[in-house]
């Protein structure tokens, strides 16, 4: 009996324990050669244990070839350490498809077991567990998470929007409030100038000609002067009050405040 | 506490073969990644248990990600490779070519759990081949815990000794760096350092 069919006598009756785990199990020697292939992984790759074990491993699947994959397990026949392969970098190993027509996803483990018959010889034992509902729900829980993200994100966006209009929106109604209340003091200042003018002009003429009067008693012309006084004060005003071209306050009572001439017409 | 004595010239053989197992680890990777990926470790040092718990909280202040690889036989102890979680995180998203700021969950802690079997059996291969050393070992465990529980929550003592090899990860732009920790019993440092002695008379 040959070597390789020794060891498949002998590992079918010895892990028979394995054939009711809900995990995909295959044993393969050095050269692939599959020694034990339990009835999870039978189940799921429609591959019955007649029909592979015996085989090489690769030949049957030959997507085991992948890059690294041979580089990684090869220590495994000399003990080496067990060998991890996620179901992110590799989906499977052993390609499986589910009765949805999807694809599994796998997560596999290639440990060392040592042979019982030959010293220092080991074979390959790979566990293969179906990471693919675990990988849905994962996915399933980025896709709400994302989503989620996005619309705090949005919302923010939305918020800061808002926002920045809200402080447009006010902006733009000073500024027309600010235009009205120019235009409303265009219009008196306007309209008390005119108003004013005319009585001014009225006076002054009346001073000048009391100023050409003669034996006007020089107490009377006193008085007249400190009218003429008040009266170019008031034309200094009403001059003012035609240059008057922006809105300019100033403080007059704690709660009051008064067009400031100077400023609003300077 | 008994400690280890270690001359230079032993720790820097240490070093060669922890430099020569992270680069067939680097190897690995590039066969099975688009992105390219150098590993080189700068320094080896050896500490108390003690003083390592301080040196994970130094070298992560939060959550701390490691993938543990328990060995047993002429020397027995745990190897691990560990980052900041934030730090593994990143180093998945590049690998995987997926955007940051995701959360460590189960797949993602797989693919890290993959990149430190690769690496670390990279390592124990390394020691093990040039050693003529033989281990039995378990099957890698992904741990991820605060780094002040660190100890705790990993298979680890303070009276343990521990091999601890800095590892700069350069993958394109990412940077990352993060340590090779092989912790063992204070027997087992000593053994090692026999075992080297032996191999290269020194």
């Amino acid at each position: 009996m040959s070597s390789s069919k020794m060891d498949i006598s002998s590992f079918s009756d010895k892990l028979n324990v394995l054939n009711y785990v809900p995990v995909g199990i295959c044993i393969f020697d050095i050269n692939y050669t599959v020694l034990f292939w339990n009835k999870c992984l039978a189940h799921w790759t429609r591959l019955n244990s007649s029909d592979i074990v015996g085989k090489n491993l690769s030949a049957k699947f030959p997507s085991i070839d992948s890059p690294g994959f041979h580089e990684r397990i090869q220590y495994i026949f000399t003990g080496g350490p067990p060998v991890l392969f996620s179901s992110q970098l590799h989906s499977s190993i052993i390609p499986c498809v589910l009765s949805d027509g999807s694809s599994m996803i796998q997560k596999t483990v290639v440990s060392a077991i040592p042979s019982e018959e030959r010293d220092s010889e080991y074979f390959a034992l790979m566990a293969i567990e179906n990471a693919t509902e675990l990988s849905r729900k994962i996915s399933e829980y980025r896709m709400l998470r994302n989503k989620a993200m996005e619309e705090v994100n949005l919302r923010k966006k939305i918020e800061d929007e808002l926002r920045e209009s809200n402080n447009a929106l006010l902006e733009h109604q000073e500024t027309i409030l600010k235009q009205e209340r120019l235009k409303v003091l265009l219009e008196m200042a306007g309209a008390t100038a005119h108003e004013l003018n005319q009585p001014l002009m009225t006076l002054l003429g009346t001073i000048e000609l009391i100023h050409m009067t003669q034996d006007v008693p020089e107490t009377i012309l006193g008085h007249f002067n400190n009218i003429e006084k008040s009266a170019r004060r008031i034309a200094d005003i009403v001059s003012k009050i035609q240059k008057i071209r922006q809105y300019q306050t100033k403080q007059y009572l704690h709660d009051v405040s008064i067009i400031d001439l100077t400023e609003s017409s300077s | 506490m008994e400690s280890a004595i270690i001359s230079t010239e032993q720790l820097e053989a240490i070093k060669e073969l922890c430099n020569i197992g992270v680069g067939k680890g680097a190897a690995v990777l590039n066969s099975m990644l688009s992105t390219h990926i150098s590993l080189n470790v700068p320094y080896v040092k050896i500490i108390s248990g003690k003083d390592f718990r301080q040196e994970v909280k130094a070298f992560a202040r939060n959550s701390i990600s490691a993938v543990e690889l328990a060995f047993k036989g002429n020397i027995s102890g745990a190897a691990q490779l560990l980052f900041p979680t934030e730090t593994a995180s990143s180093l998945v998203s590049v690998l995987v070519e997926e955007g940051d700021d995701l959360d460590m969950d189960a797949l993602r802690a797989g693919t890290f759990c993959e990149v430190g079997n690769i690496v670390l059996n990279g390592v124990m291969g390394s020691i093990s081949n040039i050693l003529d050393l033989s281990f039995e070992y378990s099957v890698p465990e992904y741990i991820e815990t605060h780094s002040d529980n660190f100890m705790k929550d990993s298979s680890l003592s303070e009276d343990s000794h521990v091999l601890l090899a800095r590892t700069r990860f350069t993958i394109d732009e990412l940077d990352i760096e993060g340590d090779i920790a092989l912790f063992m019993q204070i027997a087992a440092i000593n053994k090692l350092i026999e075992t080297i002695e032996e191999k290269f008379g020194f």
